[in-house]
């Protein structure tokens, strides 16, 4: 009789305990979290991590350099040959990135020229026709298949670069050209090219509209370079007391 | 045995407000599957006390069986991503129930329709 009262107690008590304790951490709210849940959280922390270390190495290299030019000033050496071969440097890799200087290397050539089919009754006969936005739309997906350069008929195709309609032809960098068009981008050739061609790519696309759509693959490609002027008359540079707007979004 | 209860479950009600324990939110579901089960066990036991057959054995090892069972059932779904949970919650839900029942048909035998 008295063990039953000790352990219908102790158990009671127990009970009471745990259930208080469980409305003061869930608050009402729900605390169920799934093992998926769990796994979610985890990889986007491992990523998040990866993201900090990389971080830390340039933080570390940027301080080595730092360290680097202290310890050149400190033991008097001559500075300016060092820096002048550091910023020449800098200059090329700049102008090379920028478009002002040609460039070569692996990609894919493309050829995308007006098609010849005959019209079905009441069609559009700018179904067949090769567009402005036809061209974007490569460019962009070119991009998006790892293109380092890109060149229209040409031109180069750089931050600035608008592709627009005008009539029969299309303009590009404010130059005019016609069909056919030739398009060229250097980076992983088969990568852009299945990209293009493969089930549901938009060269497939042009091609069942009766476009004439080519892709070769290139060990050599030039690319010129941008020849245009480049002026800035809105913009300035951004001072450390400018107000940051837009930051928050 | 009812006085040990109620004493129990106030001792344990006001240790748990005044003390700050807390755990990992993991764990909470498997918690209140617990917690389903002790209730269940407690309502059992109550009820099995009035009608004379209360046993120590039976109410402990019942206790631990059936919140294992839940735990695992808990478990079990998780891994499969199928919601096992709603077994537990049913079945010791509709226990619930049906102990209340009878110690409330218990309580009437025994106070008041005798007494008419």
């Amino acid at each position: 009789m008295k063990s039953r009262k000790v352990i219908i107690f102790i158990f009671c008590f127990f009970l009471g305990l745990s259930l208080v304790v469980l409305t003061k951490v869930s608050n009402g709210q729900r605390l169920y979290v799934s093992p998926k849940v769990l796994e979610d959280y985890r990889i986007s922390i491992e990523g998040e991590k990866k993201d900090m270390e990389n971080l830390k190495a340039l933080v570390e290299e940027t301080e080595n350099k730092l360290n680097e030019y202290i310890r050149l000033q400190e033991e008097k050496e001559d500075l300016s040959k060092e820096l002048e071969k550091q910023l020449f440097a800098d200059i090329a890799l700049y102008s090379f990135a920028s478009g002002f200087v040609a460039a070569e290397g692996p990609g894919v050539e493309i050829l995308i020229d007006d098609g010849t089919r005959d019209l079905e009754f009441g069609e559009d006969p700018n179904d067949i026709l090769v567009h402005d936005s036809d061209l974007l739309l490569i460019i962009n997906e070119l991009r998006a298949a790892g293109a380092e350069m890109i060149s229209v008929n040409g031109q180069r195709i750089i931050d600035q670069t608008s592709i627009s309609c005008s009539g029969y032809t299309v303009r590009i960098n404010d130059q005019f050209y016609a069909r056919p068009f030739i398009i060229r981008a250097i980076g992983d050739g088969s990568r852009m090219a299945s990209t293009l061609i493969g089930p549901g790519g938009y060269g497939t696309l042009l091609k069942e509209y009766g476009l004439v759509f080519k892709v070769t693959i290139k060990d050599n490609i030039v690319i010129p370079e941008y020849t245009e002027n480049r002026n800035f008359i809105y913009m300035s540079r951004v001072t450390a007391d400018s107000a940051k707007e837009g930051e928050e979004n | 045995m009812i006085v040990a209860m109620i004493v129990g479950l106030v001792v344990g009600v006001i240790l748990g407000f005044s003390l700050n324990i807390t755990y990992p939110s993991e764990y909470s579901f498997y918690i209140t599957m617990a917690l389903l089960a002790a209730i269940d066990s407690l309502l059992g036991a109550t009820r099995s006390y009035m009608e004379g057959k209360y046993n120590n054995a039976i109410f402990l090892s019942g206790f631990f069986t059936n919140a294992i069972l839940a735990a695992l059932l808990v478990y079990l779904g998780d891994r499969l991503g199928i919601p096992l949970y709603y077994a537990t919650i049913f079945v010791f839900g509709g226990r619930l129930f049906q102990n209340l029942a009878m110690i409330r048909r218990l309580i009437l035998d025994k106070y008041f329709i005798k007494k008419e």
